[in-house]
């Protein structure tokens, strides 16, 4: 039965691994509600997983129920579908950024298209978010121009640009130190207090530390089967 | 499979090409009238794609214009004036120039420069995963990079051809007069040329400009979006695109041309 407030929800969903993703998932069942947050431990050597993409309604599901918003995806227009995606805010594991677009029109490129936001409002989102990262605001330059840890944390103020419903983080914390990480966690715990919901996958044992902690629920994927892991 | 098999294979692959591509005008079409459609990205994108087919071509253009003008049109002159048929300029220009050469020369050197840009760009997109990048965000990939391109494209070649047809006759004229070919004044000139035109003539120049100028367009994107992952793939398409928008172009004149001169 749809649960009016509930965000995602999978029941006893299965996708194959591919060439594209190193693990599949098989059987997987959680719910996301408005404040939770779900980490999730990836096995080294095995961190590109079809999770995201399968919320996202990127890629099918080989069986079980996937739900956004209460919807299926295949069960939208595709013009419903992209508006349902607008409401994600995600950090994506391999590709990040459009290479012929300025760090900043990346940035804004989801707002400015789904939003009739003032850019001016938008930049001043953009540039608060940018500064919590150690930016002294949006860079105007092309990714190509720029380190990977700052690539990195700029895609956090792309995630949380426009109070997304839900965050889907793959690996966010790679390739940048713990004060960012820890930076990152404090907002994530942010915008999950506002209302958001969080899945944050990791294959770090000190992400993964600061994790347990902070998200509600933990699971560890393992062999494309996902476990509840208890809380320390 | 037997020769007369192969022959059918082929016909029907053509067939289904060309069904796509009008399937895909189409749906450009479709898109372009709907106002909710139009957010400020795509526009962007296409007043982006304006300034490099269109207004940085302008040069280009206008060179080709001077060459052609300074070569062409005192030729025409020249003989005309020789055999005594001077009356004939007009129509002569308009049925070399403005019916034909005007509109292939602009949509080739459009093809050459722009068409090789689109292709080349959304194929390094899809290489690169950004096309991927732009689903995962709910921007439309056909929306925001393909409907503005055509637009942009088909906009941008019908005005060049109309800055090419002016940059062409009055260098004709200029050279002509120079170089004691031409006879009579300016006004006469441009009197003889606008006589001359026909509605078809005008409808042809639409034609001829607007229908291969999306054409290329949605050709160099499809062939860019077709490469599936591989760097190699990428000039491959640039060269398929620019084979097919050329193949596209000689038709659709073709096309044009029979049915507004019947």
């Amino acid at each position: 039965m749809n649960e009016p407030d509930l965000l995602v929800e999978l029941e006893n969903v299965s996708v194959p691994g591919s060439p594209w993703f190193d693990v599949g998932l098989s059987d997987v069942s959680f719910r996301l509600r408005p404040g939770d947050w779900i980490a999730v431990r990836l096995e080294p050597g095995a961190t590109h997983c079809p999770l995201a993409d399968a919320i996202a309604g990127l890629i099918p599901v080989e069986q079980g129920r996937l739900r956004y918003l209460g919807k299926a995806w295949e069960e939208v227009s595709s013009r419903e579908a992209d508006r349902m995606r607008s409401t994600l805010g995600r950090v994506f594991e391999q590709t990040n950024w459009i290479s012929n677009l300025d760090i900043d029109e990346n940035i804004l490129l989801s707002q400015r298209y789904h939003t009739q936001r003032p850019e001016s409002e938008i930049r001043e989102e953009a540039d608060r978010l940018a500064r919590n990262f150690g930016f002294d605001q949006l860079p105007g330059i092309r990714p190509a121009h720029l380190t990977t840890s700052d690539l990195v944390r700029l895609s956090w103020v792309r995630a949380l640009l426009g109070s997304p419903r839900l965050l889907l983080l793959e690996r966010p914390a790679r390739e940048c130190t713990p004060v960012w990480r820890d930076r990152l966690m404090t907002e994530v715990a942010a915008a999950c207090a506002r209302g958001a919901a969080a899945l944050w996958l990791t294959d770090d044992p000190a992400t993964w530390a600061g994790l347990q902690h902070k998200a509600v629920l933990l699971f560890a994927l393992n062999d494309s089967t996902m476990t509840p892991v208890p809380k320390p | 499979m037997s020769w007369v098999g192969l022959i059918g294979k082929k016909t029907r692959g053509r067939i289904a090409s060309t069904l796509f591509l009008f399937g895909a005008l189409a749906s450009v079409a479709a898109h372009s009238v709907r106002p909710s459609y139009w957010n400020r990205t795509v526009r962007n994108v296409l007043a982006r794609q304006i300034l490099f087919t269109g207004v940085d071509a302008t040069r280009l253009i206008s060179l080709l214009a001077i060459l052609i003008g300074a070569s062409v049109v005192v030729q025409v002159q020249l003989w005309l004036t020789t055999f005594g048929q001077s009356a004939l300029l007009g129509p002569v220009l308009v049925a070399v120039l403005v019916r034909e050469a005007g509109p292939l020369l602009v949509n080739i050197a459009i093809i050459g420069r722009s068409g090789t840009a689109i292709a080349t760009e959304i194929a390094n997109m899809r290489v690169h995963g950004e096309i991927d990048l732009l689903h995962g965000q709910g921007i439309d990939p056909f929306l925001y990079l393909i409907v503005p391109r055509v637009l942009a494209a088909a906009v941008s070649i019908f005005c060049l051809t109309i800055l090419f047809l002016v940059v062409s006759l009055l260098t004709g004229f200029a050279v002509g007069m120079l170089t004691e070919t031409a006879s009579g004044g300016l006004w006469e000139f441009i009197r003889s040329v606008m006589r001359a035109l026909r509605p078809g003539d005008v409808v042809s120049l639409f034609l001829k400009t607007l229908i291969p100028g999306a054409s290329m367009a949605i050709l160099c994107s499809l062939e860019g979006m077709l490469v599936k992952g591989s760097y190699t793939e990428v000039p491959q398409a640039a060269a398929r695109a620019v084979v097919k928008s050329t193949v596209a172009l000689f038709l659709i004149s073709l096309l044009v041309s029979v049915l507004t001169t019947i």
